[in-house]
């Protein structure tokens, strides 16, 4: 995760800012009806074409991946198991894999862009910037009246999926998660486990994205899941410091333990390895853990998960990849 | 209307939920429902439930699209769509569900190759109507829906302006 920063804004519970922008070219059916070659290629050939032009960008062809890359693409959000699993698909990306878009998904493109921390309207900023670097060399199918046509309508119009990764362990230990969803679906956004569909989300991970993308304008997407979400943050923020005025030691015993166990355990499953730097990154941020930011936390924690810790050492077995990561993390808890 | 669950008092609350693609209304008088709001969850309506909920045990014939082939009930149980032109061909069973799941049926964001302003702050009839459209998610919210009428007429109004 080399676009993760060390430290970002509101990095003590947002992780990640992640945009998502749905976008089909006019004249050539969508995925689910796409069979001719010739179209297909076309799809591939015309983002190439608009977006190879500058030097940060690669693509690669799906099947050109090994199962272990496209995995660890997957860890990193970079592309949907949809993607991973089907035969046509392609990718293209910046060098730090900040910027990419999704050829042949459930759309022709979906444009993707990361930030770190809170940081909806420059990330947002950069997709739409690549949506017009894309666009200019096609035409979308766009209607005046319904906005750009996505092949789920429930995508239609803006195309625009905002999502922010949360870190709230404290609501989640105080049990308030249900009335945080509650409150959120009633301003029509979702919150979700952070690590795959209906996970349950260890370490206290979440997504909160929009729901809504039609009558509504980008800026309004965004500032309202801003509003919301800097509500979310306060909750969090608030409940951290009442659990720990009401915790006190054994808060602070929990996150020391929880470091020991990363300094010397010999043997770590990522799940373990999830919950205890969540558990660290709640001291960082109480005050407790000196000389570390939460964002370097976020970083390690996604160096760590399985895909991406056999490719980057090599190694597929799950009982070697949990002593790997064991290894890993004794040397950054030192 | 009796309410449902006192069976006493005239039903004034009607909440509609979506369970796995049934719909359900329940009738509550003022009382019970303010007992019941802490205790229902409205779940955000997905589209696919919403699909389903709308043609459930409709037996009306099938539509094809002319250019990609895609059929009504094939969209239907998949929820996707083949091509631009099938907006068109369905756009009577898509824009029921649309106003169910989405804000309208209007566009109102970026057209291509515009650019996005996030940062001017203009105050304009579109930003009295987003103040409007707030309000009226609040209202809904706690289920105000006598000044959630209001508000929504008064959206409507500045909206005919705009044309």
């Amino acid at each position: 995760m080399v676009w993760l920063k060390d430290n970002a804004p509101e990095c003590d519970v947002v992780v990640s800012t992640r945009i998502r922008l749905a976008r089909n070219i006019s004249d050539v059916p969508f995925p689910s009806k796409l069979s001719a070659p010739e179209d297909i290629e076309k799809v591939h050939d015309l983002a190439k074409e608009s977006l190879l032009v500058s030097p940060e960008f690669s693509y690669v062809h799906l099947t050109e991946l090994s199962e272990l890359d496209k995995r660890a693409l997957i860890e990193g959000h970079i592309i949907s198991s949809e993607l991973a699993s089907g035969q046509n698909g392609g990718l293209i990306t910046n060098k730090d894999q900040s910027i990419s878009v999704m050829i042949l998904e459930e759309d022709h493109y979906r444009l993707q862009s990361l930030g770190s921390g809170l940081s909806l309207f420059d990330t947002f900023d950069q997709a739409d910037r690549l949506d017009n670097m894309l666009g200019g060399n096609l035409e979308y199918a766009f209607d005046e009246k319904l906005g750009f046509l996505s092949s789920c309508p429930s995508n239609v119009g803006t195309g625009l999926r905002a999502s922010l990764m949360l870190h709230l362990p404290a609501l989640t230990a105080a049990k308030g998660m249900q009335r945080i969803a509650t409150l959120v679906n009633k301003v029509g956004m979702t919150v979700r486990g952070a690590f795959g569909e209906g996970s349950s989300a260890a370490g206290a991970f979440y997504q909160i994205s929009n729901q809504v993308t039609l009558g509504v304008s980008e800026k309004e997407i965004l500032s309202r899941l801003l509003s919301t979400t800097s509500k979310v943050i306060d909750f969090e923020r608030a409940t951290r410091k009442e659990l720990y005025s009401t915790l006190g030691l054994v808060l602070e015993d929990r996150i020391w333990r929880a470091i020991g166990i990363l300094k010397y355990a010999r043997r770590m499953s990522d799940n373990e390895a999830q919950k205890l730097i969540s558990d660290v990154a709640l001291g960082v941020s109480l005050g407790i853990v000196p000389g570390a930011t939460s964002g370097q936390l976020y970083k390690v924690m996604m160096n760590t998960r399985p895909a991406t810790i056999s490719k980057s050492c090599g190694i597929l077995k799950p009982q070697e990849r949990d002593v790997a990561r064991a290894d890993m993390l004794r040397q950054i808890f030192i | 209307m009796l309410c449902d669950n006192c069976m006493k008092n005239q039903a004034t609350v009607h909440m509609t939920s979506f369970t796995n693609g049934q719909m359900q209304t329940v009738h509550l008088c003022g009382h019970c429902a303010a007992q019941k709001k802490n205790t229902v969850v409205m779940p955000w309506f997905s589209f696919n439930d919403f699909l389903s909920a709308f043609y459930e045990g409709e037996g009306a014939q099938d539509i094809k699209c002319d250019v990609c082939g895609t059929t009504l009930s094939a969209f239907q149980k998949c929820g996707r769509l083949g091509c631009a032109n099938c907006y068109k061909v369905f756009e009577q069973s898509i824009l029921p569900v649309l106003k169910g799941v989405q804000m309208s049926t209007a566009h109102m964001g970026k057209k291509p190759l515009e650019r996005v302003d996030l940062y001017s702050n203009q105050e304009s009839t579109q930003g009295i109507k987003e103040q409007l459209k707030a309000k009226l998610r609040d209202a809904v919210a706690v289920e105000n829906f006598e000044e959630a009428a209001r508000l929504r007429d008064e959206i409507a109004l500045l909206e005919k302006e705009e044309k």
